[in-house]
């Protein structure tokens, strides 16, 4: 299964801009640093195309865009909300991207993990998409993944 | 990034003297969103930039896209709802019965944009007039804007453009999905002809027509091109045959020879017999 | 007017009930299908019901099933908001009894624009 790296660039971009205002540029010689406290969200797609979409994000960034979201400020979220947040966008764009993979597949629900040296794996599973995105400086990436032997 | 005032000035000349399009001032915000991009894609700087190659360079190219960025505006399906009502029940049924004869409905575009507005005018035919079937039904639209008139004709649009006033009824009917984007089914398609045309510039012929739209993009011009836009539009039109503009705009002041009739919530003109 | 939003994500909840508020709606909010059923029954009748469609509990469609099934709120219309965008799914929502349909993610315009397609839009 081949998706063009600029199909998850476009969806990313489209998500993030018309939900939360946040303009993100895609980025191809960084990724997310995970030594710092990060928020990882993860959907499962199962079907005609079975695997995954992983966001990871420095948590200060998720924040950040919960913030928009809520339409509070950054430091009055709790936790929660700033995971509830990411896992939204993660829905979002899982959502929109599988529109381009072979169809019908069905969605999960958000996983949403929180903390340092943060890795979320898919076992099983191996990227077919990677991008990076800057927001004001903090980089943060999206991965679609597919069932080993679906690639 | 905010442009120069001698910058937007200069801008606001090119658009009057190539398109007869008046920017007024304060609308700096518009040109920075609308020419950013261009100046990106022509590899200038900035907006700065921008405006000496404009200058000084005078590309042919570089012009039409700055233009053509300028001119291009937000569109929705079903845009104001209302004239498309006034189109059922009024100016459609009245055009039958006068073409009955002939059984040939010929309308005409003016401001295609990206194509909402003419699928959206043979979405309705399609639903409200199954007796329209046997016609010869010749659709003409047209835009300033050679990128407009390809994205017409590709018919494609984003989810997000499909979001907008589109009833999700029409949208299962005539529009399938291709990739992340919807496109428009050929049978809707190929009702339709979209070619480029400057209504600032000398007309190409048209025939004559039964129906025109021309909305929102009468308020773009200054009162002299107005007045000669719809003394063009009344030479087309048929004695009888409709005209509609946008909500904002009117043929008041400008031509008495348009009779403005009320239909519902929406106003449409026509060309008076006389 | 009254309108109720379903939705498992706090954060679109908000996203959902500020747009609604600048189009003049009161908003009550529930968790999933079930929470809504319950919302219905204690502070109904709504206008309005902006439905997601994967929740715990019970999803969308189901909801939309229940609601034009039971007769529990005949006059409320349903918008199914949601990244279920499948041209098959979408079918299927209208055919449950929902009125109209917005694909996630969306603008204000658009929200606006399709309640005005069912009558809602106010002056």
């Amino acid at each position: 299964m081949r998706i063009e790296t600029e199909t998850l660039e476009q969806v990313v971009t489209e998500v993030l801009a018309t939900m939360t205002g946040v303009v993100a540029f895609p980025v191809s010689d960084v990724r997310a640093s995970t030594a710092r406290r990060s928020v990882a969200a993860c959907i499962h797609l199962t079907g005609a195309y079975t695997g995954a979409v992983v966001i990871t994000m420095p948590e200060e960034l998720g924040r950040r865009i919960a913030a928009s979201m809520f339409a509070a400020d950054p430091g009055a979220l709790s936790d929660g909300e700033v995971m509830d947040a990411v896992g939204e966008i993660a829905n979002m764009v899982a959502g929109s991207v599988r529109s381009a993979l072979p169809m019908p597949n069905t969605i999960s629900l958000p996983s949403v993990s929180e903390g340092t040296g943060l890795r979320m794996d898919v076992p099983g599973s191996v990227a077919v998409a990677t991008t990076s995105f800057v927001v004001d400086g903090d980089v943060f990436d999206v991965v679609l993944s597919a069932r080993a032997g679906e690639v | 990034m905010s442009i120069q005032t001698a910058d937007f000035d200069y801008v606001r000349t090119l658009l009057r003297e190539r398109a007869a399009i008046v920017l007024e001032p304060g609308k700096e915000y518009l040109v920075e969103a609308r020419l950013l991009p261009v100046a990106r894609s022509f590899g200038c700087e900035g907006l700065g930039d921008l405006v000496r190659r404009l200058r000084f360079g005078g590309e042919a190219p570089l012009v039409t896209r700055v233009v053509e960025a300028m001119t291009t505006n937000e569109t929705s399906w079903f845009r104001d709802l209302h004239p498309f009502d006034a189109l059922a029940t009024m100016v459609i049924p009245d055009t039958i019965r006068v073409r009955a004869g002939e059984k040939r409905l010929r309308m005409w575009c003016g401001a295609a944009s990206s194509g909402q507005e003419p699928y959206t005018v043979l979405m309705v035919l399609a639903e409200k007039f199954p007796e329209l079937a046997g016609w010869n039904i010749e659709f003409l639209a047209t835009d300033i804007s050679s990128e407009m008139v390809a994205k017409c004709n590709a018919g494609r649009y984003s989810q997000l453009e499909m979001n907008r006033g589109m009833p999700t009824p029409l949208l299962l009917k005539y529009f399938e999905r291709d990739g992340l984007d919807w496109k428009v089914r050929d049978e809707l398609r190929k009702r339709v002809t979209f070619r480029t045309m400057n209504l600032a510039a000398p007309w190409p012929s048209l025939g004559t027509l039964d129906v025109v739209f021309l909305r929102n993009v009468m308020i773009y011009f200054d009162v002299p091109t107005k007045r000669s836009i719809l003394a063009g539009i009344r030479r087309v039109l048929r004695p009888g045959g409709w005209l509609f503009l946008g909500s904002a705009e009117s043929t008041l002041g400008l031509d008495d020879g348009f009779e403005r009739v009320t239909e519902g919530k929406a106003v449409v003109y026509r060309n008076r017999k006389d | 007017m009254k309108a109720l939003i379903v939705d498992d994500s706090r954060a679109m909840r908000m996203i959902l009930a500020r747009t609604l508020k600048e189009l003049g709606f009161d908003t009550v909010e529930a968790l999933h299908g079930g929470d809504a059923l319950e919302q219905i029954a204690v502070c109904g009748p709504f206008d309005l019901a902006i439905v997601d469609w994967n929740m715990p509990e019970m999803d969308g469609l189901e909801f939309v099933r229940r609601v034009r099934g039971t007769h529990c709120a005949d006059s409320m219309r349903i918008v199914m908001v949601t990244t279920e965008s499948e041209a098959e799914r979408v079918a299927a929502a209208l055919s449950a009894g929902a009125d109209e349909y917005v694909m996630k993610p969306f603008t204000k315009d658009a929200l606006s624009s399709k309640l005005e397609i069912i009558g809602l839009a106010l002056p």
